[in-house]
């Protein structure tokens, strides 16, 4: 059967018909209306529906992800002799820093055994899978299979594992749904090092986001790592962001360290409410060895440097 | 006027294929925005089911669509339902005619059924977030969908075709 003019139709069908228009062009504005104001039991209504085809998406999620890799080998494989260019210049720089980062990672543990300072770890993680996404029309967003019940909260900050994507803004029982930095609604407080210039993050639905209220806009130069603030409470301090690619008056662009065209596993960072000092720990203030007499006051200053 | 009997047992058939597209729509494919735009397969199925549903019947599907859509994707609920009724208006009675029409009838309504839901649908998302959202994912995924919509009929349109060559030598043969 197809459509016919509403006067051909019989009374009561004609009335159920309207009935049904009118009904679902309420809801609809109800919903928008409510949605909008960003009311909780819309939130309510997400979560429960995210958690209730949680185990479809995710067994969807798997053939989709094998198709898209294979087809990623296949590019692979075209670009082999670029990629192993790129590979070689990659190890050149590389092993530079890897000397650097073991002559630091020395300092560091020789540093920690002279004070003897056990720290308990200041975050958990949680990896969890994406099972889904938004379409990149109008937000982006991804879904991932972990929440309440692995002890996701509202507000958990999700990273690639290097660096951050982004925040996690609707939460259900066992999925939720993560906001990424580059969506037009995220705002991140930020901070450029190594002076700690404070500036915010705004997405703006490209993948470039912009680094806009810079406190010291002059001091902002290409190349510059971009880390979290904890300014407002939201993100912990000092994670990575990414890299100001390019800079213009009192904003600059950012091209974001986190590899999301290739997205399968994300880390939530938890942080841990209980940070306390190992009460083991002993902070021990080596007594100086060699003595001299009349010159206390400057082996003092001698060791505080 | 009788109802007719199919119109009841398609229904569970078309809320079934409204969540599978819509499904379909919002899986992980291993990358995440910007770099992905995944074409909306429910906007497809809608606009056939627009033109071969009735009794209030399309209503229901247009709802479960568009919400299932918004709360999948992440978009403001209710502007899908909201876009999906404005398309429903403006073009159900051009797609119910389009029923003996080949392909590319089918397509030429396809994409300004397309812009119209979509362009709705941005707007709402722009008012809701007090934010004149980027075009660019908005015309890109018009291209996206309508090129996916094209390949897609073009193969079913091949198959019913293979189809029905394929009964017709077999009646000539019995």
């Amino acid at each position: 059967m197809t459509y016919a003019d509403d006067r051909s139709r019989p009374g009561f069908w004609r009335i159920v018909r309207r009935g049904a228009i009118a009904g679902v062009v309420c809801i609809g504005a109800a919903a928008y209306l409510l949605s909008a104001v960003g009311d909780r039991r819309i939130d309510a209504l997400r979560s429960t529906v995210t958690d209730f085809f949680e185990p479809a998406l995710t067994t969807l999620s798997g053939p989709m992800r094998s198709g898209n890799s294979a087809l990623s080998d296949v590019g692979g494989f075209l670009d082999v002799y670029e990629h192993n260019r790129k590979l070689r210049e990659d190890i050149v720089s590389l092993s530079k820093w890897r000397e650097i980062a073991l002559r630091l990672e020395a300092e560091n543990a020789e540093l920690r055994s002279l004070n003897r300072v056990t720290l308990a770890p200041r975050f958990d993680y949680i990896t969890a899978q994406v099972i889904g996404n938004s379409d990149g029309t109008f937000n982006h967003s991804i879904t991932i299979n972990a929440g309440r019940s692995q002890g996701v909260r509202a507000g958990t900050v999700v990273m690639d594992g290097t660096s951050v994507i982004g925040r996690v803004i609707s939460l259900g029982e066992n999925a939720a749904r993560v906001l990424l930095i580059t969506d037009s609604a995220s705002r991140i407080p930020a901070q450029l090092e190594p002076d700690e210039t404070r500036a915010l993050l705004i997405g703006d639905n490209t993948a470039l986001p912009k680094l806009k209220f810079i406190s010291k806009p002059g001091a902002v130069q290409s190349g510059q790592r971009v880390v979290t603030s904890n300014h407002g409470g939201v993100f912990p301090k000092g994670l990575p962001l990414g890299l100001v690619s390019d800079v213009v008056e009192g904003a600059a662009r950012i091209k974001l360290t986190a590899n999301l065209r290739q997205l399968e596993f994300v880390r939530l960072v938890i942080e841990r409410q209980d940070l306390t000092i190992d009460p083991d720990a002993v902070l021990v203030i080596e007594e100086p060895r060699h003595k001299k007499p009349n010159a206390d006051k400057a082996q003092t200053a001698d060791e505080m440097e | 006027m009788k109802l007719a009997g199919g119109q009841f047992l398609r229904l569970p058939l078309l809320i079934l294929g409204c969540v599978a597209s819509s499904l379909l729509g919002a899986v992980a494919i291993g990358v995440a925005p910007p770099f992905l735009l995944w074409p909306r397969f429910a906007l497809m199925l809608a606009f056939h089911i627009l033109g071969a549903a009735s009794f209030g019947i399309e209503m229901l599907l247009i709802l479960a669509v568009g919400l299932l859509q918004d709360i999948l994707l992440g978009n403001v609920i209710g502007s899908g339902v909201l876009a999906l009724l404005a398309g429903h208006a403006l073009f159900r009675g051009t797609i119910a005619s389009l029923k003996k029409s080949g392909v590319p009838g089918y397509f030429l309504l396809f994409v300004p059924f397309l812009i119209v839901v979509l362009t709705i649908e941005w707007v709402l998302s722009s008012l809701a977030g007090l934010m004149i959202l980027p075009t660019d994912g908005l015309i890109w995924q018009i291209v996206v969908t309508s090129v996916i919509y094209l390949a897609v009929m073009s193969i079913w349109s091949g198959y019913r075709h293979w189809r029905r060559s394929r009964y017709s030598a077999r009646a000539r043969l019995s």
